[in-house]
């Protein structure tokens, strides 16, 4: 599902590379937990599977494409393959909760009646039933990350970025939205997720591969968060 | 794409930026109806120019000792003249017999003409070429027994001049109002894009195409453009309206200056939708290109 070979990302500011030498190969259906301090270049990482930012030298491959020579008017039509969660949700703050999830299907120009079967049907899988007309303001953080990832599934993505997806949430709240990211990637959805929670990573006990200084550290098949010395 | 969304999309941006539409509005509107006032002014203008050169001749007026023998040889010299398209003698009686049908109403000025000598014989000359009056002047002016040479365009030239010049004075406004509109319709564009930026983000990330992020910024473009048009078109009909055909009613009576016709004033207002419009939507086009960074 994903390749990188060799990649190297310099920033024309910096000296150090934001990411060195790199090859790895992520399978179909993977749940890979991205980990690393602030600046180890897990972010770099995910821009380079979304074609927003290009690799200084090396190949990424996503879903068997050459990532770094996909034309530009093919990139929507690549992103609409790739579903996406942040830390900060990304919500419209003026739209509802079905408009914000409708709205990714709007764009790809989604007949109305595929929009009407989709959304209350996504909305119900995140758990999220009953709260279609609310406004991201009047929900709680956890439930607005639900919103972002039902808007994300809402396409059938292959591949779910997910870059920090828990840091702004409570434990316990954090733990719901992981049950539903394994339930996405349950269904064959690929799952990148970049984290600092080493209680989620220890928990769900799957691939995590480590980045420290833009070097390729770890690569871990039931990893935990920290060395399991 | 469905239309129902563009239109939420377009009605949300055009809310939010609602006094810098209204200034595009209103830029385009002053700068259209400029344009249209300049061509309403050419339309006039070609009309005089149909009506007048279409009528008018130079008039080559005999001296009062003129022999026979110099009229002949005149008349011989203008009709093998390949820039004179026709020539008609204007004896005494026949001058007279004008002036007091011209002057009909003027009691005391017929009455002061003492008899056919008093004005002079004359050739009506017509032109092939309106415009080549000065060569017929220079060459005619020393013939033998020619008095003087008259052109009656002589008169309407000033008139002429004042119209090209009103046409002048409308066209650069227009282009510097029209410079203003396509500043302004950037300017709001560019504020739209920076207040939708979330949106634009978002619609990025979840892969839609660069058409789908800038049909709104164009349509909205194109919406205040055509607003802009109609209300320059309203403008026009206002002007003509109560300018033309009250205020300035006397002046148009008089006939020397033609007014500007109904179907004239209509048949300005599709090319002032049509440049409104173009402009507008090419003009947040490559706004949308620099800004929206799709």
């Amino acid at each position: 599902m994903i390749r990188l070979e060799d990649v190297t990302k310099h920033y024309s500011a910096q000296t150090r590379p934001a990411l060195a030498d790199v090859s790895v190969n992520l399978e179909a259906g993977d749940f890979v937990f991205l980990v690393g301090a602030s600046g180890s270049g897990k972010s770099t990482f995910l821009r380079l599977l979304l074609k927003e930012e290009r690799a200084t030298s090396g190949r990424v491959f996503v879903a068997g494409k050459d990532v770094g020579r996909l034309a530009q008017w093919k990139v929507p039509a690549f992103r609409r393959k790739i579903g996406c969660v942040f830390q900060d949700f990304r919500l419209l703050p003026n739209k509802t909760v079905a408009q914000n999830v409708a709205f990714a299907l709007e764009v790809t120009g989604a007949p109305r009646h595929k929009v009407g079967a989709v959304v209350p049907e996504v909305l119900d899988l995140v758990g999220l039933k009953g709260k279609e007309q609310r406004l991201p303001d009047e929900l709680s953080g956890g439930e607005q990350q639900r919103v972002a990832i039902a808007r994300a599934f809402v396409n059938r993505p292959q591949l779910l970025i997910a870059d920090e997806p828990t840091g702004n949430l409570d434990p316990q709240t954090s733990i719901g939205i992981m049950k539903l990211l394994d339930r996405i990637n349950r269904t064959g959805t690929t799952v990148v997720m970049a984290t600092h929670d080493a209680a989620i990573v220890d928990t769900m006990r799957r691939r995590v591969v480590e980045l420290d200084n833009g070097h390729l550290v770890r690569d871990q098949a039931r990893g935990v968060y920290g060395y399991a010395q | 794409m469905r239309p129902r969304f563009v239109l939420q999309e377009i009605a949300t941006g055009l809310r939010r930026n609602v006094t810098m539409a209204a200034a595009v509005v209103v830029t385009v509107m002053v700068s259209l109806a400029l344009l249209g006032g300049s061509m309403l002014t050419t339309k006039i203008t070609n009309r005089m120019h149909d009506r007048y050169y279409g009528q008018l001749e130079v008039a080559v007026y005999l001296k009062a000792d003129v022999t026979a023998a110099e009229r002949d040889a005149l008349r011989t010299m203008l009709t093998s003249d390949p820039r004179v398209a026709r020539v008609q003698y204007e004896s005494h009686e026949q001058a007279l017999a004008k002036f007091k049908s011209e002057f009909a109403g003027q009691k005391d000025l017929v009455n002061s003409v003492s008899g056919p000598e008093a004005l002079p014989e004359s050739f009506r000359v017509k032109l092939k070429n309106p415009k080549e009056y000065t060569v017929i002047a220079s060459k005619y002016g020393g013939v033998a027994g020619v008095d003087e040479v008259y052109d009656a365009q002589a008169v309407l030239r000033p008139l002429f001049n004042l119209l090209d010049g009103v046409k002048t004075v409308a066209t650069v406004v227009a282009i510097v109002a029209g410079a203003a509109a396509l500043l302004t319709t950037f300017n709001t564009i560019r504020l739209a894009a920076f207040s939708r930026r979330r949106e634009i983000g978002i619609m990025r990330l979840v892969g839609a195409s660069n058409f789908t992020i800038q049909l709104p910024f164009v349509l909205e473009g194109v919406i205040a453009g055509l607003v802009g048009a109609v209300a320059a078109g309203g403008l026009l009909v206002v002007f003509k309206r109560w300018i033309l055909d009250v205020t300035l009613q006397d002046f148009f009576h008089a006939g020397v200056v033609p007014n500007a016709e109904w179907h004239e004033v209509l048949s300005v207002m599709p090319w002032l939708a049509l440049v409104g419009v173009g402009v507008a939507a090419l003009a947040s086009y490559v706004t949308s290109l620099l800004y929206v960074r799709v």
